[in-house]
Protein backbone atom coordinates (compact mmCIF):
# COMPACT_ATOMS: atom_id res chain seq x y z
CA UNK A 1 0.00 0.00 0.00
CA UNK A 2 1.04 3.53 -0.40
CA UNK A 3 1.56 4.45 3.21
CA UNK A 4 1.19 8.07 3.24
CA UNK A 5 3.16 10.08 5.83
CA UNK A 6 0.21 11.84 7.43
CA UNK A 7 -1.16 9.00 8.37
CA UNK A 8 -1.98 8.75 12.48
CA UNK A 9 -0.95 5.77 14.44
CA UNK A 10 -4.29 3.96 15.38
CA UNK A 11 -4.64 3.76 19.22
CA UNK A 12 -7.56 2.99 21.49
CA UNK A 13 -9.30 5.07 24.11
CA UNK A 14 -7.36 4.68 27.54
CA UNK A 15 -8.98 7.73 29.88
CA UNK A 16 -12.15 7.61 31.51
CA UNK A 17 -11.99 11.35 30.47
CA UNK A 18 -12.04 12.39 26.89
CA UNK A 19 -12.52 15.40 25.15
CA UNK A 20 -12.86 15.86 20.93
CA UNK A 21 -11.53 18.27 19.38
CA UNK A 22 -11.20 19.58 15.91
CA UNK A 23 -7.87 19.38 14.84
CA UNK A 24 -4.51 19.49 15.71
CA UNK A 25 -4.28 23.08 17.18
CA UNK A 26 -7.05 22.71 19.78
CA UNK A 27 -5.15 19.52 20.82
CA UNK A 28 -1.98 21.11 21.22
CA UNK A 29 -3.37 24.41 23.09
CA UNK A 30 -5.77 22.44 25.30
CA UNK A 31 -3.06 19.71 26.05
CA UNK A 32 -0.98 22.53 26.99
CA UNK A 33 -3.26 24.51 29.16
CA UNK A 34 -4.25 20.54 31.09
CA UNK A 35 -0.32 19.76 31.61
CA UNK A 36 -0.09 24.03 33.08
CA UNK A 37 -3.26 22.78 35.57
CA UNK A 38 -1.33 19.51 36.88
CA UNK A 39 -4.69 17.88 34.96
CA UNK A 40 -3.39 14.36 33.51
CA UNK A 41 -6.08 11.93 33.57
CA UNK A 42 -7.67 13.58 30.38
CA UNK A 43 -7.59 12.09 26.73
CA UNK A 44 -7.50 14.77 23.69
CA UNK A 45 -8.41 13.14 20.45
CA UNK A 46 -8.59 14.98 17.31
CA UNK A 47 -11.16 14.74 15.05
CA UNK A 48 -10.20 17.08 12.47
CA UNK A 49 -10.63 16.16 8.48
CA UNK A 50 -13.07 15.66 5.66
CA UNK A 51 -15.27 13.73 7.49
CA UNK A 52 -18.49 15.56 8.77
CA UNK A 53 -18.39 16.12 12.66
CA UNK A 54 -21.27 13.32 13.28
CA UNK A 55 -19.23 10.50 11.70
CA UNK A 56 -16.40 11.78 13.45
CA UNK A 57 -18.21 11.12 16.75
CA UNK A 58 -20.00 7.96 15.24
CA UNK A 59 -16.24 6.48 14.78
CA UNK A 60 -15.09 7.74 18.44
CA UNK A 61 -17.74 6.02 20.34
CA UNK A 62 -17.56 2.89 19.09
CA UNK A 63 -13.42 2.76 19.16
CA UNK A 64 -11.81 0.63 21.63
CA UNK A 65 -12.00 1.54 25.27
CA UNK A 66 -14.80 3.97 25.06
CA UNK A 67 -17.16 2.11 26.85
CA UNK A 68 -15.03 3.21 30.06
CA UNK A 69 -15.04 6.89 29.14
CA UNK A 70 -17.17 8.35 31.82
CA UNK A 71 -16.82 12.11 30.93
CA UNK A 72 -16.57 13.24 27.33
CA UNK A 73 -16.12 17.29 26.21
CA UNK A 74 -16.66 18.86 22.94
CA UNK A 75 -14.76 21.87 22.30
CA UNK A 76 -16.05 23.97 19.05
CA UNK A 77 -15.25 27.34 17.11
CA UNK A 78 -18.52 29.25 16.80
CA UNK A 79 -17.75 30.46 13.36
CA UNK A 80 -20.28 32.18 12.03
CA UNK A 81 -22.96 31.16 14.65
CA UNK A 82 -22.51 30.05 17.95
CA UNK A 83 -26.30 28.20 18.52
CA UNK A 84 -26.00 26.36 15.12
CA UNK A 85 -22.72 25.07 15.64
CA UNK A 86 -23.91 23.95 19.57
CA UNK A 87 -27.58 22.46 17.51
CA UNK A 88 -25.23 20.78 15.11
CA UNK A 89 -23.15 18.98 18.03
CA UNK A 90 -26.62 18.32 19.88
CA UNK A 91 -27.87 16.51 16.36
CA UNK A 92 -24.71 14.54 16.04
CA UNK A 93 -24.67 13.37 20.20
CA UNK A 94 -28.48 12.46 19.62
CA UNK A 95 -27.50 10.14 16.75
CA UNK A 96 -25.02 8.14 18.20
CA UNK A 97 -27.25 7.91 21.63
CA UNK A 98 -24.87 10.12 24.02
CA UNK A 99 -26.95 12.78 26.72
CA UNK A 100 -27.52 16.04 24.89
CA UNK A 101 -26.82 18.95 27.19
CA UNK A 102 -29.33 22.11 27.33
CA UNK A 103 -26.69 24.49 26.65
CA UNK A 104 -22.55 25.33 26.87
CA UNK A 105 -20.79 24.30 29.42
CA UNK A 106 -23.39 22.81 31.43
CA UNK A 107 -22.80 19.04 31.91
CA UNK A 108 -25.43 16.31 31.52
CA UNK A 109 -26.45 14.24 34.04
CA UNK A 110 -24.51 11.83 35.45
CA UNK A 111 -25.91 8.26 33.60
CA UNK A 112 -24.69 5.01 35.22
CA UNK A 113 -24.90 3.66 31.56
CA UNK A 114 -23.51 6.48 29.25
CA UNK A 115 -20.70 9.10 29.93
CA UNK A 116 -21.52 13.00 30.81
CA UNK A 117 -21.33 15.62 28.24
CA UNK A 118 -19.83 18.48 28.28
CA UNK A 119 -20.01 21.26 25.18
CA UNK A 120 -18.32 24.23 25.07
CA UNK A 121 -18.35 26.71 22.26
CA UNK A 122 -15.80 28.91 21.23
CA UNK A 123 -15.85 32.35 22.17
CA UNK A 124 -17.76 31.36 24.68
CA UNK A 125 -20.56 33.70 25.25
CA UNK A 126 -20.01 35.21 21.66
CA UNK A 127 -22.22 34.30 18.62
CA UNK A 128 -19.69 33.85 16.57
CA UNK A 129 -15.83 33.52 16.33
CA UNK A 130 -12.84 31.07 17.19
CA UNK A 131 -10.42 29.69 19.08
CA UNK A 132 -7.38 31.94 17.76
CA UNK A 133 -10.29 34.80 19.19
CA UNK A 134 -9.36 33.93 22.91
CA UNK A 135 -6.17 33.47 21.83
CA UNK A 136 -6.15 36.95 20.55
CA UNK A 137 -7.97 38.59 23.62
CA UNK A 138 -5.04 36.95 26.23
CA UNK A 139 -2.40 38.76 24.22
CA UNK A 140 -4.20 42.22 23.70
CA UNK A 141 -2.28 44.26 25.90
CA UNK A 142 0.93 42.38 24.68
CA UNK A 143 3.06 45.77 22.73
CA UNK A 144 3.69 43.37 19.39
CA UNK A 145 -0.45 43.66 19.16
CA UNK A 146 -0.60 47.79 18.56
CA UNK A 147 2.21 46.19 15.60
CA UNK A 148 0.06 43.62 14.52
CA UNK A 149 -3.06 46.33 13.94
CA UNK A 150 -0.79 48.43 12.09
CA UNK A 151 0.33 45.82 9.80
CA UNK A 152 -3.45 45.02 8.77
CA UNK A 153 -4.24 48.37 8.34
CA UNK A 154 -1.56 49.09 6.26
CA UNK A 155 -2.58 45.94 4.03
CA UNK A 156 -6.36 47.48 3.54
CA UNK A 157 -4.87 50.78 2.72
CA UNK A 158 -2.25 49.05 0.13
CA UNK A 159 -4.12 46.06 -1.04
CA UNK A 160 -7.93 47.47 -0.99
CA UNK A 161 -8.97 44.49 1.83
CA UNK A 162 -8.27 42.17 4.35
CA UNK A 163 -7.54 38.56 4.61
CA UNK A 164 -11.06 36.49 5.10
CA UNK A 165 -10.10 35.22 7.95
CA UNK A 166 -9.00 37.94 10.17
CA UNK A 167 -8.47 35.99 13.40
CA UNK A 168 -6.01 33.40 11.55
CA UNK A 169 -4.16 35.94 9.84
CA UNK A 170 -3.66 38.21 13.24
CA UNK A 171 -2.33 34.92 15.09
CA UNK A 172 0.15 34.21 12.80
CA UNK A 173 1.23 38.14 12.63
CA UNK A 174 1.40 38.38 15.99
CA UNK A 175 3.17 34.58 16.61
CA UNK A 176 5.74 36.22 13.93
CA UNK A 177 7.11 38.32 16.72
CA UNK A 178 8.48 36.32 19.22
CA UNK A 179 11.51 34.20 19.01
CA UNK A 180 10.17 31.21 17.64
CA UNK A 181 8.39 32.97 14.74
CA UNK A 182 7.17 29.86 12.50
CA UNK A 183 4.98 28.10 14.95
CA UNK A 184 1.10 27.21 14.74
CA UNK A 185 -1.81 28.61 17.44
CA UNK A 186 -1.00 25.08 19.38
CA UNK A 187 2.88 24.98 19.25
CA UNK A 188 2.53 28.49 20.43
CA UNK A 189 0.41 26.96 23.73
CA UNK A 190 3.34 24.71 23.68
CA UNK A 191 6.24 27.47 23.87
CA UNK A 192 4.04 29.12 26.33
CA UNK A 193 3.01 32.05 24.16
CA UNK A 194 -0.52 32.24 25.62
CA UNK A 195 -0.69 33.68 29.33
CA UNK A 196 -3.35 30.75 30.89
CA UNK A 197 -3.62 33.15 33.65
CA UNK A 198 -5.63 35.88 31.50
CA UNK A 199 -9.51 35.86 31.94
CA UNK A 200 -9.68 35.04 28.40
CA UNK A 201 -9.28 31.50 29.06
CA UNK A 202 -11.53 31.21 32.16
CA UNK A 203 -14.73 29.37 29.95
CA UNK A 204 -11.57 27.03 28.84
CA UNK A 205 -10.73 25.70 32.47
CA UNK A 206 -13.97 26.15 33.84
CA UNK A 207 -14.72 23.51 31.06
CA UNK A 208 -11.68 21.00 31.82
CA UNK A 209 -12.86 21.06 35.06
CA UNK A 210 -16.20 19.87 34.34
CA UNK A 211 -15.20 16.65 32.83
CA UNK B 1 -25.05 -14.01 -0.03
CA UNK B 2 -25.11 -13.58 4.28
CA UNK B 3 -26.98 -10.14 4.96
CA UNK B 4 -26.59 -11.02 8.54
CA UNK B 5 -25.88 -13.93 11.25
CA UNK B 6 -26.41 -14.42 15.33
CA UNK B 7 -24.17 -17.24 16.56
CA UNK B 8 -25.33 -18.80 19.93
CA UNK B 9 -23.37 -21.28 22.69
CA UNK B 10 -20.72 -21.53 20.20
CA UNK B 11 -17.02 -21.38 21.87
CA UNK B 12 -16.20 -18.58 23.41
CA UNK B 13 -20.02 -16.77 22.04
CA UNK B 14 -22.67 -16.26 24.43
CA UNK B 15 -24.68 -14.54 21.97
CA UNK B 16 -23.63 -12.48 18.83
CA UNK B 17 -24.93 -10.52 16.32
CA UNK B 18 -23.35 -9.39 13.06
CA UNK B 19 -24.72 -7.34 10.74
CA UNK B 20 -25.15 -5.92 8.27
CA UNK B 21 -22.82 -8.23 6.08
CA UNK B 22 -21.22 -7.16 2.46
CA UNK B 23 -19.78 -9.21 -0.22
CA UNK B 24 -16.10 -8.33 2.03
CA UNK B 25 -15.78 -8.77 5.44
CA UNK B 26 -13.15 -7.88 7.53
CA UNK B 27 -12.84 -9.64 11.29
CA UNK B 28 -10.80 -7.61 13.39
CA UNK B 29 -10.16 -7.68 17.53
CA UNK B 30 -7.84 -8.61 20.08
CA UNK B 31 -6.21 -12.45 20.37
CA UNK B 32 -8.61 -14.69 21.70
CA UNK B 33 -11.31 -12.62 21.04
CA UNK B 34 -13.05 -15.82 18.23
CA UNK B 35 -12.40 -13.62 15.29
CA UNK B 36 -11.59 -17.36 14.11
CA UNK B 37 -15.00 -18.83 15.68
CA UNK B 38 -16.70 -16.43 13.52
CA UNK B 39 -15.29 -18.02 10.24
CA UNK B 40 -16.00 -21.46 11.97
CA UNK B 41 -19.70 -21.02 12.73
CA UNK B 42 -19.94 -19.84 9.38
CA UNK B 43 -18.79 -22.59 7.67
CA UNK B 44 -20.58 -24.94 10.06
CA UNK B 45 -24.05 -23.22 8.95
CA UNK B 46 -23.16 -23.30 5.41
CA UNK B 47 -22.56 -27.52 5.95
CA UNK B 48 -25.00 -27.59 7.78
CA UNK B 49 -26.03 -30.98 6.85
CA UNK B 50 -22.32 -31.91 7.36
CA UNK B 51 -21.47 -33.06 10.70
CA UNK B 52 -17.86 -33.74 10.24
CA UNK B 53 -17.41 -30.15 9.57
CA UNK B 54 -17.38 -30.28 13.82
CA UNK B 55 -14.50 -32.50 13.51
CA UNK B 56 -12.75 -30.29 10.60
CA UNK B 57 -13.03 -27.01 12.97
CA UNK B 58 -11.17 -28.49 15.79
CA UNK B 59 -8.72 -30.35 13.24
CA UNK B 60 -7.68 -27.16 12.33
CA UNK B 61 -7.27 -25.60 15.87
CA UNK B 62 -4.93 -28.82 16.09
CA UNK B 63 -6.86 -30.85 18.11
CA UNK B 64 -6.60 -33.88 16.04
CA UNK B 65 -8.44 -36.41 18.83
CA UNK B 66 -12.03 -36.82 19.08
CA UNK B 67 -12.52 -37.41 23.01
CA UNK B 68 -14.74 -40.90 22.96
CA UNK B 69 -15.96 -40.54 26.07
CA UNK B 70 -17.14 -36.39 26.21
CA UNK B 71 -16.67 -35.72 22.28
CA UNK B 72 -17.07 -31.89 21.23
CA UNK B 73 -17.68 -30.38 24.15
CA UNK B 74 -14.78 -27.62 22.49
CA UNK B 75 -17.57 -26.41 20.25
CA UNK B 76 -20.09 -25.28 23.01
CA UNK B 77 -19.74 -21.95 25.44
CA UNK B 78 -18.10 -22.65 28.89
CA UNK B 79 -17.59 -26.71 27.37
CA UNK B 80 -21.30 -26.76 28.28
CA UNK B 81 -23.20 -30.32 26.59
CA UNK B 82 -26.37 -29.12 27.81
CA UNK B 83 -26.22 -26.00 25.69
CA UNK B 84 -27.34 -26.08 22.16
CA UNK B 85 -25.38 -24.24 19.56
CA UNK B 86 -27.13 -22.26 17.07
CA UNK B 87 -26.28 -20.12 14.42
CA UNK B 88 -29.60 -18.62 12.78
CA UNK B 89 -28.38 -16.59 9.59
CA UNK B 90 -30.72 -13.82 7.15
CA UNK B 91 -29.40 -13.53 3.79
CA UNK B 92 -30.33 -12.68 0.33
CA UNK B 93 -32.47 -16.46 -0.42
CA UNK B 94 -35.63 -14.77 1.46
CA UNK B 95 -36.99 -12.93 4.25
CA UNK B 96 -36.57 -15.69 6.66
CA UNK B 97 -33.78 -17.66 8.24
CA UNK B 98 -31.96 -20.32 7.85
CA UNK B 99 -30.94 -21.99 11.23
CA UNK B 100 -28.32 -24.72 12.41
CA UNK B 101 -28.90 -26.11 15.64
CA UNK B 102 -26.12 -28.18 16.99
CA UNK B 103 -26.22 -30.26 20.01
CA UNK B 104 -25.00 -33.62 21.59
CA UNK B 105 -27.72 -36.64 21.74
CA UNK B 106 -27.34 -39.99 23.40
CA UNK B 107 -28.94 -42.12 20.06
CA UNK B 108 -32.28 -43.94 21.36
CA UNK B 109 -32.21 -46.59 18.97
CA UNK B 110 -28.66 -47.86 17.78
CA UNK B 111 -28.36 -48.29 14.36
CA UNK B 112 -25.41 -49.41 12.48
CA UNK B 113 -26.06 -48.08 9.33
CA UNK B 114 -25.86 -50.77 6.62
CA UNK B 115 -22.33 -50.36 4.25
CA UNK B 116 -22.04 -48.52 1.36
CA UNK B 117 -25.38 -46.68 1.98
CA UNK B 118 -25.31 -43.70 0.04
CA UNK B 119 -26.10 -41.31 2.89
CA UNK B 120 -23.34 -42.28 4.71
CA UNK B 121 -19.86 -41.03 4.96
CA UNK B 122 -16.96 -42.43 7.07
CA UNK B 123 -14.00 -41.49 7.86
CA UNK B 124 -12.02 -43.77 9.90
CA UNK B 125 -10.35 -45.88 7.26
CA UNK B 126 -12.03 -48.89 5.68
CA UNK B 127 -10.39 -51.64 7.22
CA UNK B 128 -12.00 -54.88 9.48
CA UNK B 129 -11.25 -53.88 12.94
CA UNK B 130 -9.93 -55.84 15.40
CA UNK B 131 -12.39 -54.24 17.92
CA UNK B 132 -14.57 -50.99 17.83
CA UNK B 133 -16.59 -49.22 20.26
CA UNK B 134 -18.92 -45.92 19.48
CA UNK B 135 -19.04 -42.81 21.50
CA UNK B 136 -22.04 -42.64 24.26
CA UNK B 137 -22.74 -39.45 22.09
CA UNK B 138 -23.98 -38.17 18.73
CA UNK B 139 -23.40 -34.80 17.13
CA UNK B 140 -26.35 -33.71 16.03
CA UNK B 141 -26.64 -30.77 12.95
CA UNK B 142 -30.79 -29.94 12.76
CA UNK B 143 -30.70 -27.23 10.36
CA UNK B 144 -33.96 -25.72 9.61
CA UNK B 145 -34.13 -23.82 6.13
CA UNK B 146 -36.11 -20.72 5.15
CA UNK B 147 -39.64 -22.63 4.57
CA UNK B 148 -39.44 -23.87 7.94
CA UNK B 149 -38.19 -27.58 6.96
CA UNK B 150 -36.38 -29.90 9.47
CA UNK B 151 -33.72 -31.98 8.49
CA UNK B 152 -31.14 -33.31 10.90
CA UNK B 153 -28.09 -35.08 10.22
CA UNK B 154 -25.52 -36.55 12.60
CA UNK B 155 -22.17 -37.58 13.59
CA UNK B 156 -21.22 -40.72 15.75
CA UNK B 157 -17.61 -40.92 16.78
CA UNK B 158 -16.20 -44.18 16.24
CA UNK B 159 -13.29 -46.27 17.30
CA UNK B 160 -11.78 -48.37 15.62
CA UNK B 161 -8.78 -51.09 16.81
CA UNK B 162 -7.45 -52.01 13.39
CA UNK B 163 -4.12 -53.85 14.06
CA UNK B 164 -2.58 -54.39 17.96
CA UNK B 165 -1.49 -51.00 18.46
CA UNK B 166 -3.17 -49.23 16.11
CA UNK B 167 -6.59 -47.07 17.05
CA UNK B 168 -7.93 -44.71 14.50
CA UNK B 169 -10.87 -42.43 15.49
CA UNK B 170 -13.25 -41.33 12.96
CA UNK B 171 -16.96 -40.52 12.74
CA UNK B 172 -19.84 -42.25 11.30
CA UNK B 173 -21.91 -39.90 9.45
CA UNK B 174 -25.24 -39.03 8.16
CA UNK B 175 -26.12 -36.62 5.69
CA UNK B 176 -29.17 -35.70 4.83
CA UNK B 177 -29.91 -34.07 2.07
CA UNK B 178 -30.89 -30.02 2.26
CA UNK B 179 -30.66 -29.25 -1.14
CA UNK B 180 -28.13 -27.73 -4.01
CA UNK B 181 -25.71 -25.51 -1.27
CA UNK B 182 -23.39 -23.19 -3.04
CA UNK B 183 -19.65 -23.95 -1.56
CA UNK B 184 -18.11 -22.78 1.47
CA UNK B 185 -14.63 -22.92 1.39
CA UNK B 186 -12.13 -22.36 4.31
CA UNK B 187 -8.62 -21.64 4.74
CA UNK B 188 -7.23 -22.00 7.90
CA UNK B 189 -4.61 -19.97 9.31
CA UNK B 190 -2.65 -22.66 11.13
CA UNK B 191 -3.69 -25.40 8.36
CA UNK B 192 -2.70 -24.42 5.12
CA UNK B 193 -4.46 -25.70 2.00
CA UNK B 194 -2.40 -29.22 1.08
CA UNK B 195 -1.03 -29.39 -2.30
CA UNK B 196 -3.75 -31.43 -3.27
CA UNK B 197 -6.71 -29.22 -2.53
CA UNK B 198 -5.01 -26.50 -4.16
CA UNK B 199 -4.39 -28.94 -6.90
CA UNK B 200 -7.91 -30.29 -7.54
CA UNK B 201 -9.28 -26.40 -7.43
CA UNK B 202 -6.46 -25.63 -9.79
CA UNK B 203 -7.42 -28.40 -12.15
CA UNK B 204 -11.38 -27.16 -11.72
CA UNK B 205 -10.11 -23.66 -13.02
CA UNK B 206 -8.43 -24.95 -16.09
CA UNK B 207 -10.91 -27.13 -17.11
CA UNK B 208 -13.18 -23.84 -17.84
CA UNK B 209 -10.01 -22.30 -19.00
CA UNK B 210 -9.91 -19.58 -16.37
CA UNK B 211 -6.09 -19.92 -15.72
CA UNK B 212 -6.19 -16.41 -16.79
CA UNK B 213 -8.07 -15.22 -14.00
CA UNK B 214 -5.99 -16.31 -11.29
CA UNK B 215 -2.69 -15.59 -12.85
CA UNK B 216 -3.51 -12.26 -13.24
CA UNK B 217 -4.42 -12.02 -9.55
CA UNK B 218 -1.34 -13.51 -9.00
CA UNK B 219 0.50 -10.78 -10.49
CA UNK B 220 0.10 -8.28 -7.93
CA UNK B 221 2.03 -10.06 -5.88
CA UNK B 222 4.39 -11.28 -8.23
CA UNK B 223 4.48 -9.71 -11.95
CA UNK B 224 6.85 -12.27 -13.20
CA UNK B 225 4.44 -15.10 -12.92
CA UNK B 226 2.94 -15.77 -16.54
CA UNK B 227 1.45 -19.27 -16.41
CA UNK B 228 0.96 -21.90 -13.82
CA UNK B 229 0.97 -25.86 -14.65
CA UNK B 230 0.45 -28.71 -12.27
CA UNK B 231 3.60 -30.54 -12.49
CA UNK B 232 4.94 -34.30 -10.98
CA UNK B 233 7.73 -34.85 -9.75
CA UNK B 234 8.63 -38.13 -8.14
CA UNK B 235 4.80 -39.10 -8.47
CA UNK B 236 3.98 -36.15 -6.35
CA UNK B 237 1.91 -33.42 -8.54
CA UNK B 238 2.36 -29.83 -7.10
CA UNK B 239 1.44 -26.26 -9.18
CA UNK B 240 4.31 -24.54 -10.85
CA UNK B 241 4.71 -21.11 -11.93
CA UNK B 242 6.51 -19.79 -14.61
CA UNK B 243 7.93 -16.61 -13.32
CA UNK B 244 10.47 -16.31 -16.59
CA UNK B 245 13.03 -18.74 -15.59
CA UNK B 246 14.49 -21.81 -17.41
CA UNK B 247 12.34 -23.84 -15.40
CA UNK B 248 8.89 -23.81 -13.97
CA UNK B 249 8.71 -23.00 -10.28
CA UNK B 250 6.82 -24.45 -7.26
CA UNK B 251 4.74 -21.83 -5.91
CA UNK B 252 5.48 -22.29 -2.40
CA UNK B 253 9.30 -21.29 -3.48
CA UNK B 254 8.32 -18.49 -4.71
CA UNK B 255 7.01 -16.90 -1.19
CA UNK B 256 4.81 -17.00 1.42
CA UNK B 257 2.20 -14.27 0.06
CA UNK B 258 2.26 -15.49 -3.37
CA UNK B 259 1.32 -19.27 -2.19
CA UNK B 260 -1.30 -18.02 -0.03
CA UNK B 261 -2.68 -15.48 -2.62
CA UNK B 262 -3.02 -18.40 -5.13
CA UNK B 263 -5.37 -20.43 -2.34
CA UNK B 264 -7.38 -17.46 -2.20
CA UNK B 265 -7.27 -17.03 -5.35
CA UNK B 266 -8.53 -20.75 -6.11
CA UNK B 267 -10.92 -20.87 -3.08
CA UNK B 268 -12.74 -17.85 -4.65
CA UNK B 269 -13.09 -19.67 -8.13
CA UNK B 270 -13.89 -22.52 -7.07
CA UNK B 271 -17.04 -21.24 -4.29
CA UNK B 272 -19.47 -19.72 -6.94
CA UNK B 273 -22.28 -18.00 -5.48
CA UNK B 274 -20.87 -19.54 -2.04
CA UNK B 275 -18.67 -17.88 0.72
CA UNK B 276 -14.90 -18.04 1.44
CA UNK B 277 -13.50 -17.93 4.93
CA UNK B 278 -9.71 -16.89 5.30
CA UNK B 279 -8.20 -16.65 8.71
CA UNK B 280 -5.52 -14.49 8.99
CA UNK B 281 -5.56 -13.15 5.31
CA UNK B 282 -2.46 -10.68 5.33
CA UNK B 283 0.05 -13.93 6.36
CA UNK B 284 2.83 -13.64 3.57
CA UNK B 285 1.97 -10.66 1.98
CA UNK B 286 4.19 -7.81 1.84
CA UNK B 287 2.73 -3.98 3.27
CA UNK B 288 3.52 -2.55 -0.38
CA UNK B 289 1.11 -4.78 -2.31
CA UNK B 290 -1.97 -5.17 -0.18
CA UNK B 291 -4.06 -2.60 -1.55
CA UNK B 292 -3.55 -4.26 -4.93
CA UNK B 293 -4.32 -7.74 -3.72
CA UNK B 294 -7.37 -6.69 -2.20
CA UNK B 295 -8.36 -4.64 -5.64
CA UNK B 296 -7.94 -7.78 -7.29
CA UNK B 297 -9.66 -9.94 -4.44
CA UNK B 298 -12.25 -7.83 -5.05
CA UNK B 299 -13.07 -7.99 -8.52
CA UNK B 300 -12.61 -11.81 -8.52
CA UNK B 301 -15.27 -12.23 -5.59
CA UNK B 302 -17.47 -9.98 -7.87
CA UNK B 303 -16.75 -12.06 -10.93
CA UNK B 304 -17.66 -15.36 -8.71
CA UNK B 305 -20.40 -13.76 -6.36
CA UNK B 306 -18.23 -15.08 -3.50
CA UNK B 307 -18.99 -13.59 -0.32
CA UNK B 308 -15.83 -13.70 1.48
CA UNK B 309 -14.87 -13.21 5.29
CA UNK B 310 -11.18 -12.93 6.16
CA UNK B 311 -10.04 -12.26 9.84
CA UNK B 312 -7.01 -9.84 10.31
CA UNK B 313 -4.96 -8.07 13.18
CA UNK B 314 -3.29 -5.74 11.01
CA UNK B 315 -3.46 -2.25 10.67
CA UNK B 316 -2.06 -2.11 7.35
CA UNK B 317 -4.26 -4.43 5.96
CA UNK B 318 -7.49 -2.75 7.42
CA UNK B 319 -6.20 0.42 5.84
CA UNK B 320 -5.38 -1.05 2.63
CA UNK B 321 -8.89 -2.77 2.28
CA UNK B 322 -10.31 0.66 2.97
CA UNK B 323 -8.18 2.53 0.30
CA UNK B 324 -8.50 -0.44 -2.33
CA UNK B 325 -12.73 -0.04 -1.99
CA UNK B 326 -12.53 3.92 -1.83
CA UNK B 327 -10.91 3.82 -5.22
CA UNK B 328 -13.03 0.99 -6.03
CA UNK B 329 -16.28 1.91 -8.06
CA UNK B 330 -18.11 0.29 -5.29
CA UNK B 331 -17.57 0.04 -1.43
CA UNK B 332 -18.71 -3.50 -0.71
CA UNK B 333 -16.97 -3.97 2.40
CA UNK B 334 -17.06 -3.84 5.92
CA UNK B 335 -14.92 -4.46 8.93
CA UNK B 336 -16.05 -5.89 11.68
CA UNK B 337 -14.42 -6.03 15.11
CA UNK B 338 -15.57 -7.93 17.96
CA UNK B 339 -15.24 -6.53 21.55
CA UNK B 340 -15.25 -7.96 24.87
CA UNK B 341 -18.83 -6.04 26.70
CA UNK B 342 -19.86 -6.37 30.29
CA UNK B 343 -18.69 -10.67 29.47
CA UNK B 344 -19.74 -10.86 26.62
CA UNK B 345 -18.46 -10.60 23.29
CA UNK B 346 -20.22 -8.16 20.73
CA UNK B 347 -19.44 -7.21 17.28
CA UNK B 348 -18.99 -3.17 16.26
CA UNK B 349 -19.07 -2.72 12.32
CA UNK B 350 -17.63 -0.04 10.15
CA UNK B 351 -18.89 1.24 7.03
CA UNK B 352 -17.24 3.54 4.71
CA UNK B 353 -17.85 6.67 6.20
CA UNK B 354 -17.04 5.25 10.14
CA UNK B 355 -13.85 3.25 8.80
CA UNK B 356 -12.81 6.39 6.85
CA UNK B 357 -13.02 9.15 9.79
CA UNK B 358 -11.58 6.39 12.26
CA UNK B 359 -8.42 5.67 10.17
CA UNK B 360 -8.47 9.59 9.72
CA UNK B 361 -8.48 10.42 12.91
CA UNK B 362 -6.09 7.55 14.70
CA UNK B 363 -8.94 5.63 16.52
CA UNK B 364 -8.36 2.10 16.53
CA UNK B 365 -10.68 0.13 15.10
CA UNK B 366 -9.08 -3.54 15.87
Amino acid sequence: MSTESNEVPLTPITATKVIAVEGKDELNLLSALKDQLGIDNIEIRSLGGKYSFSTKLKSLVITPGFISVRSLGVIRDANSSASATFQSICAALRNVGLPVPTKPLSPTKVDEEKPQVVVLIVPHGASKGMLEDICLQSVGEDPAMSCVEAYFECIKRNLGKLPSNLSKARVHAFLSSRDQPDLRLGEAAQAGYWPWTHQAFTQVKQFLSLL
Amino acid sequence: MYKSFRIKNFRCFVDLKIEPLERLNLIAGKNDIGKTAVLEALWLHQGANVPDLARRVNTFRGLREINMDEPFLELFTDFNPDLVMEVQAHGTWSEEPRTLRVYRQVPRVVEIPASGSESLEQTAVEKSPLSERHSRYQIIFEYTNEDGKVFKSWGWPLERQVAPSVVELGLLSHQEFIGERPAGIFLAARHRPSGKEDIDRFSAIELIQKQEDIVRILKQVDPRVQRLAVVVISGVPMIHADIGAKRLVPVPLIGDGISRLLSVALAIANARDGIVLVDEIENGLYYGVIVNVWKAIAAFTRQFNVQLFATTHSEECIRAAHQAFVEDSKYDFHLHRLERMKNTIQAVTYEKETLGAALEAGLEVR
